[in-house]
């Protein structure tokens, strides 16, 4: 009795965390403090074909096992095959070797003196002491 | 118990939908950056054959994924993707990385594009620097 009160307890706990987390999130995304500008975009500011697939990987699989859990009877979690996480793999691994390829050639262009170009500086939300207004930037102007 | 699951069924459905409807809202309105997702960074910046073919297959392997778990009679396990999609993202980032590679081998045996050539030259704006 005292056993199941207890896991009672720490379940609300943990429910109320998790909502209150996800409402922060949310708002935070809603208001501009968490920037999504750059979700998929490397660390020149272009946009990542890798980051974006395993966005949507995640979607995917997040939404797939959500929806097998919630119409299992008694509910439970999945067993995820090994063709799941070789998709995940080869995506990570490509994700790896194309930074790899892309750090080389940079390295190659840096000794030629001709370093990569890159974009204006990242407009994020953290307050910089004496800085201009991150707002103020418009986040898709680069410098070509 | 039975209130207490529905309750964080609901909340984690909520978040994930959440998440998910704005991330998508903002890529399709252009409020999350997408510059330069079907150009080759490693030759010149031109538009990229290997890159779209990348994309093309994502999107088909995800959306595929999608109906064959909403299909599923198995809830106690994740649907076994079938071999030949794995062929499939296999061989497109094989285009994909090899595209790139040879971008970089180009760029560094001088076998690269004009448009190559002309960014390995120091460019007045730079040298101002």
């Amino acid at each position: 009795m005292t056993i199941t009160l207890l896991g009672l307890v720490i379940g609300w706990i943990l429910t109320a965390f998790i909502g209150l987390l996800a409402v922060m999130i949310l708002l935070k995304i809603w208001n501009g403090d968490i920037d999504l500008n750059y979700l998929i975009s490397d660390e020149n500011g272009w946009a990542s074909l890798s980051r974006f697939q395993f966005l949507v990987f995640t979607f995917v699989v997040a939404m797939s096992l959500f929806y097998l859990i919630v119409v299992g009877k008694p509910p439970a979690y999945p067993t995820i095959p090994k063709e799941i996480l070789a998709l995940l793999g080869i995506s990570g691994g490509s994700y790896i070797l194309s930074k790899g390829i892309q750090n080389s050639r940079d390295v190659s262009l840096t000794e030629a003196k001709n370093p990569p170009e890159q974009k204006d500086p990242r407009v994020t939300n953290t307050p910089v002491a004496g800085g201009s207004n991150p707002n103020d930037a418009d986040p898709n102007t680069g410098t070509d | 118990m039975d209130i207490l699951s529905t309750v964080l069924l609901y909340e984690l459905l909520f978040l994930l939908t959440a998440l998910i409807v704005v991330v998508t809202y903002r890529l399709l309105t252009n409020k999350i950056n997408t510059r330069g997702l079907l150009l080759d960074k490693t030759s010149g910046r031109a538009f990229s054959p290997g890159r779209l073919q990348m994309l093309v297959v994502t999107l088909g392997i995800a959306l595929y994924y999608v109906v064959l778990v909403s299909n599923t009679k198995d809830t106690g396990r994740l649907p076994d993707m079938p071999h030949e999609f794995l062929i499939a993202l296999g061989g497109s980032h094989t285009i994909y990385l090899g595209g790139k590679f040879y971008g970089m081998l180009a760029s560094k045996l001088g076998l690269a594009s004009p448009r190559e050539e002309e960014r390995f030259k120091p460019s007045k704006r730079r040298m101002k620097r």
